[in-house]
């Protein structure tokens, strides 16, 4: 028998690797709803799956499988409904709502509540319609946390103050989908998505990690832009907490684990899809500094002491700095039961040497020097 | 037969007293001043792409259009009432360019500073460039600066812009025969004037802007990625550009202070390639501790036959006081500008133009401290004549000071 997927945000990071996984199930069919941004609705999901399908190292093996069992909807999650009938798919064993706004700056604020509640609410709304099966998944983050620190468990409704709209934006959502009880939602947490466990590849949303790396490069070649060599002369202060973790996750292992608990008979509302085993946010930042050809940065608590250059340092990096303040422990017991308790997942490892080769990947694309997929390019860099 | 004068340009790091060596030239019969040129015409630096194609020839129309442009930058500067102290033209109810028309770029400064009556001259340049054949933009330029020369009665041209320095490569490549004057102040007194000047807050507000966009907003109407700006900047992108905005810009003269350094390291490498007899350096506190020694040498410099020292006695009483100092500052920021100016004083010392970073200008009596208060509104009474005195001293909106000798 044919299980019917409903998808938004499926030409997405997250999104598209949660399709590639849902395709690993012979009978799945996907619907994916696509806005019709410059391209053709179709055209445009089927180009973005086969990106991710080659970022994830499945080359052409998946483009049978994407263009027989993946079809776009036209529409857009700001409308009523997202701007689609119910009767134009079948019924949908499972919905997925992935789509987002990563924007988090509070000139964006009304935007991305738009996005990501009233979204929410669209997706809802057309999952009430379509009469979905089983279960409304929602991909929410695991900083809905906010300012929370020390252990986060799986738990809804824990307001706490966000960091940034987007934070907050994703706890009122969360509180609509759990207030869902008819669609029997389930929330999933990401915490920070990079790039595939096998070949570190990224095929289009290059936010969290990527948006700091980059962020980074940008200052760089500010400094230099001032002044030629201006910013490898001195180690830059940046204000970290040593034994704050930076919950690093990869984009396959979040896409296998949601789908494998969306299959599991658990009845808990929320996962956290999070690393147990994160490295430390103060050996990242030395990462990518070595990789940004930068000194190593010197880890101060405070403003106090910084020169100019180092306060815009701290200010450009915004959103990226709530990382690296404080140490959040995410409690994994819902999906580690789901999933069968403590499961192996070679995907954890993030060693110096793991976290260096996810580095410079991406500072290859922003040199250059790497070979972006078509379509991927601009948004990288 | 007359023998052709090597036309010279001044070039500086920007606000380090080169204006004050354009207003007192201008007085100098033989010598054509050319203010601002080069910094208004390509609009503070961002638009060297258009102002010089690479390669290619300009015929007379897109010469005028660099010369007679709206430029994106001087245009949003003046419509939120922001532009430069340097800016010359009236804006009166009767003048024929306003803040909301914009203001045509050799208008800014470079025809005012030589003519009251620069509207008219603005009309017979145009017809002037519309008989050019297509040529290279550097020699249509040559050409412009040639005519005023020639207009003006004068035997040499002598450009001078703030901020030149970085133009000396391309310029020493397409003028072999120019020769330069390296005016070099002490940096920290360069970084607090241009952390306070109009021009260069702009400069560094675009440079920051096109790094992070990895375009050029005022010259674009690409929009990815202004979600990256922060919101100091956002609100100074060409379509929300707004005064306030400008006047809160974090850009404090320590920042300037790495920029100064990264100038002079640079500028002082292409000058070092130059044949010694194409430049010459002088500092500027040099010329206000002795003027009338370094006034001589630089005209020697621009050619000996015009040492007139009627003009250099002149031109030294108009020498004015010092604006900004480093030395007012508290302990901490004048350490923190000092390292910031490091690699700058660095680079001097190397190419054996030390001073010593903690020099400052010799204190002054009472009675010729009294002299440059007063001397320099006589001077330029003295130089232009009471109108066009007046006529500055109204485009400085009435601060009626003379020449500053901060005015870089």
């Amino acid at each position: 028998m044919t299980t019917i997927h409903f998808v938004t945000g499926g030409t997405g990071f997250v999104g598209s690797n949660l399709i590639l996984e849902l395709l690993g199930e012979p009978r799945t069919e996907v619907y994916a709803l696509t806005r019709p941004t410059g391209q053709p609705a179709e055209t445009r999901l089927q180009s973005a799956l086969r990106h991710a399908a080659r970022a994830a190292g499945h080359y052409d093996g998946l483009d049978g499988a994407i263009a027989r069992r993946c079809h776009a909807l036209e529409g857009d999650i700001h409308s009523e409904n997202c701007g689609v009938s119910a009767g134009t798919f079948p019924r949908p064993d499972q919905f997925w709502h992935v789509a987002a706004s990563l924007r988090y700056e509070d000139r964006y604020a009304a935007e991305i509540f738009r996005t990501n509640v009233e979204g929410t609410r669209n997706a809802l709304a057309l999952a009430r319609c379509s009469g979905v099966e089983r279960h409304f998944n929602y991909v929410s983050t695991a900083y809905v946390s906010g300012c929370r620190m020390g252990v986060i468990r799986e738990e809804v409704g824990c307001r706490h103050a966000a960091n940034n709209p987007y934070e907050g934006s994703k706890m009122e959502a969360e509180t609509l989908v759990h207030q869902s009880h008819d669609l029997h939602p389930r929330i999933f947490r990401p915490s920070i998505v990079i790039g595939h466990s096998i070949t570190r590849e990224v095929s289009s949303g290059f936010s969290g990690l990527y948006g700091f790396i980059k962020r980074v490069l940008k200052l760089r070649q500010l400094l230099d832009r001032i002044q030629d060599g201006l910013s490898s002369r001195a180690g830059l202060r940046v204000i970290a907490d040593p034994a704050a973790l930076l919950n690093l996750i990869p984009v396959d292992v979040v896409a296998r684990q949601m789908v494998r608990i969306s299959r599991s008979r658990s009845r808990a509302p929320v996962f956290h899809i999070t690393n147990p085993t994160p490295p430390p946010a103060a050996e990242v930042s030395r990462v990518i500094f070595r990789e940004l050809e930068l000194q190593p940065p010197v880890f101060v608590s405070d403003v106090n002491g910084m020169n100019w250059i180092e306060q815009k340092v701290e200010e450009g990096l915004g959103f990226y700095k709530a990382y690296f303040r404080g140490t959040r422990l995410f409690d994994r017991e819902n999906s580690d039961w789901a999933l069968g308790v403590k499961i192996s997942e070679p995907g954890y490892r993030m060693d110096s040497s793991t976290v260096t080769e996810y580095v410079r990947w991406y500072a290859d694309v922003l040199r250059g020097t790497t070979n972006l997929l078509p379509g991927a390019v601009a948004e990288a860099a | 037969m007359t023998r052709e004068i090597e036309p010279v340009f001044i070039v500086g790091t920007g606000r380090c007293g080169s204006t004050m060596l354009s207003n007192m030239i201008r007085d100098h019969a033989d010598i054509l001043s050319v203010s601002e040129f080069l910094v208004s015409v390509t609009d503070f630096a961002g638009r060297i792409p258009q102002a010089f194609p690479e390669g290619r020839s300009m015929d007379a129309h897109q010469v005028w259009e660099v010369l007679a442009g709206f430029h994106p930058r001087q245009t949003a500067m003046l419509r939120h009432a922001v532009e430069m102290d340097e800016m010359l033209y009236p804006l009166a109810p009767s003048s024929r360019f306003s803040r909301q028309s914009g203001v045509p770029a050799i208008l800014y400064v470079t025809l005012p500073h030589l003519t009251p009556d620069h509207d008219a001259l603005f009309e017979e340049l145009q017809d002037y460039v519309m008989t050019f054949k297509p040529d290279l933009a550097i020699r249509q330029y040559q050409r412009v600066f040639e005519w005023l020369k020639v207009r003006f009665g004068k035997k040499v041209w002598v450009e001078r812009s703030g901020g030149s320095l970085r133009a000396v490569p391309r310029l020493a490549k397409s003028l072999p025969e120019a020769k330069f004057v390296h005016i070099v102040r002490d940096g920290r007194d360069c970084a607090i004037s241009m952390s306070k000047h109009m021009g260069f807050r702009m400069v560094m507000a675009c440079t920051i802007m096109s790094q992070i966009l990895g375009y050029d907003p005022y010259d674009s109407d690409r929009r990815e990625g202004v979600e990256e700006l922060p919101d100091q900047f956002y609100h100074l992108l060409p379509e929300h550009f707004n005064a306030e905005a400008f006047a809160k810009l974090d850009a404090p003269a320590t920042l300037f202070g790495h920029y100064w350094s990264g100038e002079m390291m640079r500028g002082l490498k292409t000058l070092a390639g130059l044949s010694a007899d194409r430049v010459l350096t002088i500092h500027f506190e040099d010329i206000l501790a002795q003027p009338e020694p370094w006034l001589r040498r630089l005209v020697e410099f621009i050619d000996p036959s015009f040492v007139d020292e009627d003009w250099v006695q002149r031109a030294a009483t108009a020498v004015g006081p010092v604006r900004s100092s480093w030395c007012k500052l508290p302990a901490s920021q004048q350490s923190a500008l000092t390292d910031a100016c490091a690699p700058g004083f660095q680079a001097l010392a190397a190419h054996g133009f030390k001073r010593e970073p903690d020099t400052v200008p010799a204190s002054m009596p009472l009675f010729a401290r009294l002299r440059q208060k007063v001397s320099p509104a006589i001077a330029l009474t003295k130089f232009v004549g009471v109108r066009p005195a007046l006529a500055v001293a109204k485009a400085r909106r009435g601060r009626i000071g003379g020449l500053p000798a901060s005015i870089a």
